[in-house]
């Protein structure tokens, strides 16, 4: 039978070279900018194609079997759908709001068209990878996201009740009232957030599908707060680090005299944002490895497992070294970069298959999302993560 | 597209290349040889012919609906069939030498981005592209979009933006005596009148207030066309007692007026927007941070330019009013001991929104200096 189809551990190869990625890229980017965009689904494809290719499991590299012309479609729908919600916007206070509201409603539908579409057109060994949330799990998965908002919403609309907008101290003695409140939901939403991050991993980590295998995700919101907390003690120390150093340099520069003291604080200035963005890039980086690690450690269906390494400290040198680098070639380090990171974080990881997979069979009629879905899962930079 | 069911001729096809065929039901992987007949792609499995037609797969597949492969040295060569199939090629070199044999063609895009020539060749094209976009495209739009802005627009802004600066005490009332503000009126209205047509003039009302200390001698235009004077800039160019409002005084209006006529507060506003989004969306996904300074570089570099043109159209009023443009030169002159911050030749880190000082005065002496003496 297929040696290679025998149950054991699967490695994962992501062989892309960046000067390959950068031509691939570079040509795409050309005629996305001649034809005003117009291009860019059919670059998005040959993008994936490409990344896909060169994405081997096992031995066996994935497919990409999206066709351009029908994510072309898609993405003239959400053209016509944000272009309308822009136009809303530019019209009155009353439209913008409805605007923003139809596209709140219709957000986790997309969301999950767009999950379906790429894992529908994803094919490893022949067999299509499927998508099964339902519509009202998607509702649910990010409700937490919407409720605050909404929350802020219909306070300030109950507070603007019978408030006359032209008289300038009555709305600030009803903006003065909610503050309190403003301020309870701003905090509710920051502690709901590690729950947030739990329920979209859990609804997508849920409904993976190859063959007869769904993934499940085993882990609950208790070890996405532990990580979110970890992550937020990193940040408020990059912040005082930097604060601290400020004003450090601000009181030598003040007593170094008035001479060159504008020269030197626009230059101190200049170094201490780039010190703060660069840490927290290494906390970023610090959350994403550990947030790969977690959600994929303990993905699992019936025959499938997933072992994920990533190590924090290897993808935080590679997110310093690729914002050097991307500064200092103004953007055009950017393929090479995108080629690096994925490397890393694909490579550290493996599947475990404890069946002979070589029978396994695709089910009757794998169902095929709308390509619009697609395209708008790329808008907001929500993608399928890994 | 259309999948012929029958199987294709007989017998071993051992001259096309090798394949690993996935027929899309199963993860069962196939060996078979590959062969063109008719522009029909025809796969011949290695071991099991028959099997594979009793189970209703296709081994015929028309070329046009395939999706070949693009060259690349990396990664695996996969085919994509119309049946959901895929062939995996483990050797690319040959199978590249075969199709091209076959006179079969990858797509254009995919044929540009293999060669380091022809990459490089849109690389120099989007540069230029970009470029151009910064230097025409963007202010030639600016241009279009401030003009569809109807005026009743911009002075319903021009009040918004000034009971602002009254609500923040920065509009205190003027202490100028009635006059000398009437005669100020009264001269730009004359040197409008000299140097426009009578439709071709912008609308135009002149606010007098004293402003906050820190704000120097100052004049500033508001879309919609206020322009407000400061007490400190109608004192610091002292009325010869008898005469009209000093020569300078009218440059500045002129000036202001120039910025009102070209409609350059709503393009400033179209232009910072299109730059700061193409530089969000070109460096955004690393650090909006990143993207903000040279966005804020290409800004100022924009009003630059609107202030010399501001500056040319008030050359242009002084002169059809019979002023000695070399008043301006003396006014900037007079500026830069009372603004110590103001370093005169040297814009911070292309940062600056005004050209330098003694470009502006250049400007306006080469202008008043008579070409024959």
């Amino acid at each position: 039978m297929d040696k290679a189809a025998q149950a054991g551990e699967l490695s994962v190869e992501f062989s892309a070279s960046g000067s390959e990625y950068f031509r691939i890229w570079i040509v795409n980017l050309l005629l996305v900018v001649l034809t005003l965009g117009l291009y860019l689904p059919f670059a998005k494809a040959r993008r994936l194609r490409y990344f896909y290719a060169n994405t081997q499991v096992g031995g066996t590299p994935l497919a990409f079997h999206g066709d351009p012309w029908r994510m072309f479609r898609g993405y003239l729908v959400m053209l016509v759908l944000f272009g309308s919600s822009a136009l809303a916007n530019a019209y009155s206070a009353w439209t913008s709001l409805l605007g923003l509201g139809v596209l709140a409603a219709l957000w986790p539908a997309l969301w999950r068209s767009s999950m379906r579409f790429r894992l529908a057109n994803t094919s490893w060994r022949g067999l299509r990878f499927g998508f099964d949330g339902s519509l009202r799990g998607a509702y649910l998965a990010l409700l937490p996201m919407f409720a605050p908002a909404a929350m802020l919403l219909a306070v300030s609309a109950w507070a603007m009740q019978g408030v006359d907008k032209a008289d300038p101290a009555a709305v600030d003695r009803a903006s003065q009232g909610v503050g309190p409140a403003f301020l309870a939901i701003m905090l509710l939403a920051l502690l709901l957030l590690p729950l947030a991050l739990w329920l979209i991993k859990r609804y997508q980590h849920d409904h993976y599908r190859l063959a007869a295998q769904v993934t499940q995700l085993s882990v609950g919101p208790g070890a996405f707060y532990t990580l979110s907390f970890k992550a937020t003690i990193l940040g408020l120390l990059a912040m005082v680090t930097v604060l601290g150093t400020g004003w450090l340099a601000a009181s030598a520069i003040m007593s170094a005299g008035r001479g060159k003291a504008m020269a030197a604080g626009v230059a101190a200035a200049l170094l201490l944002t780039v010190a703060y963005v660069a840490l927290l890039s290494l906390v970023a980086a610090y959350m994403a490895a550990r947030m790969q690690d977690l959600t994929w450690n303990h993905t699992r269906s019936a025959a499938l497992r997933f072992r994920s390494r990533l190590s924090a400290k290897a993808l935080a040198t590679l997110t310093i070294r690729n914002l050097l680098l991307v500064v200092l070639t103004l953007g055009l380090y950017r393929p090479f970069a995108v080629v690096a990171t994925h490397r890393l974080r694909l490579q550290s990881t493996s599947l475990e298959v404890d069946a002979e997979f070589g029978r396994w069979t695709a089910t009757p009629a794998a169902v095929a999302g709308g390509a619009s879905g697609e395209m708008a899962g790329d808008f907001f930079g929500i993608d399928v993560g890994l | 597209m259309q999948a012929d069911p029958t199987p294709p001729a007989q017998g071993p096809a051992t001259q096309g290349p090798r394949a690993i065929w996935f027929d899309g039901r199963s993860a069962r992987a196939r060996p078979v040889h590959l062969s063109l007949r008719d522009r029909h792609l025809l796969l011949h499995p290695v071991d099991d012919c028959e099997a594979a037609a009793e189970e209703g797969l296709s081994l015929r597949h028309a070329c046009r609906a395939i999706t070949w492969p693009e060259p690349a040295r990396h990664g695996r060569r996969v085919i994509l069939l119309p049946d959901g199939g895929t062939l995996q090629l483990d050797d690319a070199s040959a199978w590249d030498h075969w199709f091209r044999q076959q006179g079969l063609q990858t797509s254009w895009a995919a044929r540009l981005a293999q060669s380091w020539q022809k990459s490089g060749l849109a690389l120099v094209v989007l540069v230029a592209v970009a470029l151009a976009a910064w230097r025409w495209g963007i202010p030639a739009a600016a241009q279009q979009l401030a003009h569809w802005v109807p005026a009743a627009a911009l002075r319903s802004l021009d009040d918004a933006v000034m009971s602002e600066l009254q609500g923040r005490g920065w509009l205190s009332p003027s202490e100028l005596p009635a006059t000398t503000q009437a005669g100020i009126e009264a001269a730009l209205a004359d040197m409008v009148a000299s140097a426009y047509a009578r439709d071709q003039a912008p609308h135009w009302r002149l606010a007098f207030h004293k402003l906050p200390g820190w704000m120097g001698p100052n004049a500033f235009a508001l879309p919609g066309g206020r322009i407000v004077v400061s007490d400190a800039l109608v004192g610091l160019l002292q009325q010869a007692p008898g005469q009209g409002p000093p020569p300078a005084l009218l440059g500045v209006l002129a000036h202001e007026l120039g910025h009102v006529r070209e409609r350059h507060g709503v393009r400033l506003l179209v232009e910072a927007g299109a730059t700061g989004v193409l530089l969000g969306w070109w460096m955004g996904d690393y650090s909006v941070v990143l993207a903000g300074a040279p966005a804020a570089m290409l800004q100022a570099a924009y009003a630059r330019g609107h202030e010399r043109a501001a500056d040319a159209e008030a050359l242009r009023l002084m002169q059809a009013a019979g002023l000695d443009p070399r008043a301006m030169a003396s006014f900037f002159r007079a500026l830069q001991p009372r603004l110590p911050e103001r370093d005169g030749d040297s814009p911070a880190f292309g940062l600056s929104t005004h050209p330098a000082d003694s470009e502006r005065i250049e400007f306006f002496e080469a202008a008043g200096r008579p070409l024959q003496p």
